[in-house]
């Protein structure tokens, strides 16, 4: 292909950059902040501390074990309830499943702080055990399980897969076990860890229905943030980031694998 | 494609009624019932009978949340418009790269979907808050105070712009990648100028993904709640004023009035926007149930997390 060098190449490119260095340098920045003595008097100025983190941990350490409870809820609710209904919907065994595929799509529409007051409001008693709280997170990750399980499920291998090993006497769970799961295994690991992302940084549902004596880990780093030491809410920036850019990474890298092994095919 | 016969479902429709039960009683019930909330006064934190349309009537007549409604829409519709001008560009060449360069992108990209809201909030902070490194830069430049627009129009707009950026790179670069490029090189060997290329062949053709991804920036925007309040110093915009409304005030009519505007501001922006994508969309249009490929497009509808 003859390509001139032209100006829109050059456009295009400039943005690319641009847009990368709009997303890594805040990033930079508060990692170079979280290592600051005291960043008003500047970045690095007086040496490298982890002191920061040391504070930070104080205020996120405790938060960890609630917060990985949420999370492992609702991944449970997501595989033995989510995924069942992703199956009938992708065997079209739900009646009126376009209207279900709308409602399962509304929580991204609808934004978490109306979904959050709407639950506050009506299961009130829910709040304080944390039910409210797993359950509106698991609101929130619906429509990506759908969006992430219905395509491979309803996959023309699979479906006749599954009729094969029915045909062969193979009972429901047998056909779970052996068919269903080992095909969708890559999309499901990738649905859950992005589910297990959201679940751990949610806050805008979170802020309204979460149990006031069992706050999760968002909370802490917004108090962190609150307190005006900006060295402190950094580091506890850059301690959540270990935690959720790994999960992220993975899901990214599963969503790809299991893609290209479709196009080999 | 035949259907599946019912037995080789898991018990057929049995096992979905959970989810079905659950999106019933914890979606639609408390969304109905914050319909309901919003057309009664709340006093003294008690509702009270009769309908009234009095806490809608507030959205227009009290200044401060008439000034939080327009504020909120532009702010949206701005940063909708500079997302969409910044990473339209780069998505077209992503669409035309190696491999390589694909992915080291995906990985940067990864950074704002992970984030949470009060996160990207924070960076702005960081970057433009009163100690914040650009700060502190423009003041050892110019011998003055000054770049402390964490709190403004702009430092709210930058933080949205920083997690709108990966879900239309992810919402445009499939759709980009299918683009013919002889039509390009025909149009440039007319002696078409890059630029009418761009205006004329290009654009035209990403329409529809365009569409889908301003819906999608939209909806993020309206219901940013986090990084608003991180953020919260300084301009108000609607979802702050839904949990001031029954944090302060204990006012809870008001507060389901303020949601369900915001609400239907965000449906309706992504119904209005999906609509449109499909009236351009219809001629060119084959598998209607096709999945977007890729992890960042299937992350692309993020609407309510942020």
């Amino acid at each position: 292909m003859t390509r001139r060098p032209g100006h829109r190449e050059w456009v295009g490119q400039a943005a690319l950059v641009v847009v990368s260095v709009v997303v890594l340098v805040p990033i930079l920045g508060t990692v170079l902040v979280s290592v600051s003595p005291d960043a008003s008097r500047g970045p690095l100025v007086g040496g490298v501390t982890a002191d920061w983190y040391a504070m930070a941990w104080q205020l996120l350490g405790p938060k960890v074990g609630p917060t990985l409870g949420v999370t492992a809820a609702v991944l449970v609710g997501a595989v033995l309830v989510v995924l069942p209904l992703c199956h009938a919907l992708a065997r079209r065994l739900v009646p009126g499943g376009a209207v279900v595929r709308q409602v399962t799509m509304l929580p991204l529409a609808v934004p978490g702080v109306a979904l959050g007051l709407a639950l506050a409001a009506s299961d009130p008693g829910l709040r304080s055990s944390g039910g409210l709280l797993v359950v509106g997170q698991l609101l929130i990750v619906v429509p990506f399980l759908v969006a992430g399980l219905v395509p491979p499920l309803a996959d023309p291998d699979l479906v006749e897969a599954e009729r094969v090993a029915s045909t062969l006497g193979a009972g429901p769970t047998r056909r779970l076990l052996t068919v269903t799961l080992p095909a969708i295994r890559l999309p499901l690991a990738a649905s859950l860890l992005i589910a297990a992302a959201l679940s751990i940084g949610e806050f805008n549902l979170s802020f309204f229905v979460v149990p006031p004596a069992h706050q999760t880990a968002p909370f802490a780093l917004y108090s962190a943030f609150t307190t005006q030491r900006l060295e402190l809410g950094a580091a506890g920036s850059v301690l959540f980031g270990v935690a959720l850019v790994p999960a992220a990474v993975t899901a990214a890298l599963l969503a790809r694998s299991s893609l290209s092994r479709k196009e080999h095919r | 494609m035949p259907l599946a016969p019912r037995r080789t479902g898991w018990g057929g429709l049995l096992v979905a009624l959970p989810a079905l039960a659950l999106l019933a009683w914890f979606l639609l019930r408390p969304l109905a019932g914050l319909v309901v909330d919003s057309v009664h006064l709340t006093r003294l934190g008690v509702r009270t009978p009769g309908l009234t349309l009095d806490n809608y009537r507030a959205v227009v007549i009290d200044a401060g949340l008439r000034g939080s409604l327009t504020t909120t829409v532009l702010l949206s519709v701005g940063v909708t418009v500079v997302t969409l001008v910044l990473c339209t560009p780069a998505a077209l060449v992503l669409a035309r790269s190696g491999p390589r360069l694909s992915a080291a992108v995906d990985a940067v990209l990864v950074f704002p979907l992970a984030f949470p809201g009060i996160v990207i909030g924070f960076f702005v902070i960081v970057l433009l808050g009163r100690n914040g490194l650009v700060s502190q830069t423009v003041e050892a430049l110019t011998g003055e105070p000054g770049g402390r627009w964490a709190y403004t129009a702009g430092g709210l707009a930058a933080a949205y712009v920083y997690f709108c950026i990966p879900r239309v790179i992810g919402a445009l670069r499939g759709a980009a990648s299918t683009l013919d490029g002889e039509l390009r090189n025909v149009a440039a060997s007319l002696g078409a100028s890059p630029a009418r290329v761009a205006v004329t062949v290009t654009l035209p053709l990403l329409r529809a993904p365009l569409l889908a991804a301003a819906g999608v920036c939209m909806a993020t925007s309206l219901g940013a709640y986090g990084t608003a309040a991180t953020l919260s110093e300084g301009l108000r915009v609607l979802p702050l004023d839904v949990a001031d409304a029954l944090y302060n005030g204990g006012d809870q009519g008001l507060a389901a009035a303020l949601s369900v505007v915001l609400a239907l501001l965000a449906v309706l922006s992504l119904v209005l926007c999906t609509l449109g994508a499909r009236l351009f969309d219809r001629p060119a249009r084959r598998r209607p149930h096709e999945p977007v490929p890729g992890l960042l497009a299937a992350a692309a509808p993020t609407g309510a997390v942020r």
